[in-house]
């Protein structure tokens, strides 16, 4: 018995592998649309790397696909709100929040007060500045004051928090050397798993905007083109192997 | 393939919830005192498919961890409470709040809280908003009375046709530490919550508190032009999820397609 020897499910296990590959992409790009208006978000990548692998039976080499996912860094498009709690950054650096599942961080600015004067997130996560949560107490510079407008409470560009001229603290803007150990927590939140935050040098606070999501449409749009052709591509060489792998036995059953 | 028409679907419901808020705030555009609502999205947990670490087919560590998001979330609809325009009405009992603060007003025994300024007076003389609700600390205005004052301090004077003071009393205002988490019950009207944090009384033009401008009514602070760009951007977003709808739908028809 010296014939060819094929494996029938050869080419039916790599399609198959793509198609699932394909399938984490439309995930990937669904999730870009849906958080098309949320503000802070950056958008998921995908990118295929090929691995060879050896290790299956005596000589089975294949070429196997590694997905390495990433993050869109790029800055989103900022929206002016007027409201003088919202704060962008402009460049490097996250948001440091207490929250319950230990220091997380955002680009998120879209702030607000709670019932203990406290700035938090809509989660109502406190925002830190040196390490601490930021009070707005009216009468912290001014005697007798127990209200005052929030436009009084002005962040400086390198995000010191003043309240008429008197500084109450600075909030704690970080960066990281390797972005790749951030994980995506949801509700706009990222946590560091291991990697270790620095003060960011590189960056501007804007008050009264809000960074808005950097997912292009447009670019999503043509991922889901790409998506549907490829995956047809896949249903026609899948059905061309079916054929295929008929025929032959066809053949040998006669 | 589930999962993106999932999270798909999550980004076209927070769309419409958004163009729910902004069709509220367009119909509001000329409503006293009126502070305008958006929506806040978050995005939606992550299922993780691979930790980082994880050993590679090669024998290496994974560098990267395999992270897919599921949609997206709105986490609240906060009410903006920037100051409105103001509109001369030159109506006496029209009185708006320059900064902070809002009127309190009692309807049936419940206490509300009103930055609308329209105020009348009921057939008994005491001052009401449009619905009846009583201005606290109530008002009553003796009859003989042809003009009522109020000072930029909430210092309200009735006064008779030769000029004498018949009646005078103290508008106090309230305010929160967190506006936003007031309830919104319609009306025009807040009720207090937990989330605003406890009610604090002051004195117009003191600690901090507006001040009152009579003959003046503060307008809804809505923005025509704002919101209907945001209701493009809405709309467009909209469509932008369902065309992920129909690719998840493709590919799941072809998949059906698959076997013969």
């Amino acid at each position: 018995m010296n014939g060819i020897r094929i494996n029938p499910h050869l080419g039916l296990l790599e399609t198959l592998e793509a198609a699932q590959l394909i399938e984490r992409k439309l995930t990937i790009t669904a999730n870009n649309l849906a958080n098309v208006d949320t503000p802070g978000y950056k958008a998921d990548g995908l990118t295929f790397i090929e691995v060879l692998m050896k290790k299956i039976g005596p000589k089975y080499i294949k070429i196997y696909k590694e997905t390495l996912p990433f993050i869109r860094k790029e800055q989103g498009i900022l929206e002016y709100t007027g409201e003088p709690l919202h704060f962008a950054i402009v460049g490097e650096g996250f948001f440091k929040v207490q929250t319950p599942y230990g220091i997380a961080y955002t680009r998120a600015g879209n702030f607000t007060l709670d019932a203990g004067r406290r700035l938090v997130t809509p989660e109502g996560y406190p925002v830190l500045a040196n390490g601490t949560p930021v009070v707005v107490d009216p009468g912290m510079t001014r005697e007798g004051f127990i209200t005052m407008e929030n436009s009084k409470l002005q962040v400086s560009p390198e995000g010191i928090l003043s309240i008429d001229m008197t500084e109450i603290g600075r909030l704690d803007v970080v960066t990281f050397d390797d972005y790749s150990k951030l994980k995506k927590l949801g509700k706009n939140l990222y946590i560091s798993d291991g990697a270790q935050e620095r003060r960011s040098e590189n960056y501007e606070i804007k008050q009264g905007y809000i960074e808005k999501s950097n997912v292009n449409p447009l670019k999503e749009m043509v991922n889901l083109l790409e998506i549907n052709r490829t995956f047809e591509a896949i249903q026609k060489s899948i059905r061309g192997l079916d054929e295929a792998i008929e025929r032959l036995l066809t053949i040998s059953q006669k | 393939m589930i999962r993106a028409l999932w999270s798909a679907a999550t980004g076209m419901q927070g769309q419409q919830l958004q163009l729910d808020v902004i069709a509220n705030n367009l119909a509001n555009v000329n409503t006293p005192g009126f502070k305008k609502s958006r929506v806040e999205f978050e995005d939606l947990f992550y299922q993780n498919l691979k930790l980082p670490g994880a050993l590679t087919a090669e024998g290496t560590l994974t560098p990267v961890g395999m992270q897919i998001g599921l949609g997206v979330r709105p986490v609240a609809v906060a009410k903006l409470f920037t100051q409105g325009e103001y509109q001369l009405t030159n109506q006496e009992l029209d009185l708006a709040i320059e900064g902070r603060g809002f009127f309190k007003v009692i309807l049936v025994g419940e206490e509300y809280y009103t930055r609308a300024g329209n105020f009348k007076i009921d057939r008994d003389g005491y001052i009401v908003t449009s619905d009846g609700a009583r201005l606290y600390p109530e008002f009553t205005v003796p009859t003989g009375t042809v003009k009522i004052e109020v000072t930029r301090d909430g210092i309200i004077t009735a006064l008779d046709s030769n000029g004498n003071v018949l009646a005078q009393s103290q508008i106090l205002l309230y305010d929160f530490p967190n506006p936003a988490g007031l309830y919104a019950v319609g009306r025009n009207l807040f009720k207090a919550s937990d989330a605003a944090g406890d009610e604090i009384e002051g004195v117009p033009a003191q600690n901090g508190f507006g001040t009152i401008a009579q003959g003046y009514l503060e307008m809804s602070n809505v923005d025509v032009v704002e919101e209907m760009v945001k209701m493009i951007i809405t709309q467009r977003a909209y469509e932008a999820n369902s065309k992920a709808v129909l690719t998840a739908d493709n590919l799941l028809e072809m998949a059906n397609n698959l076997k013969r």
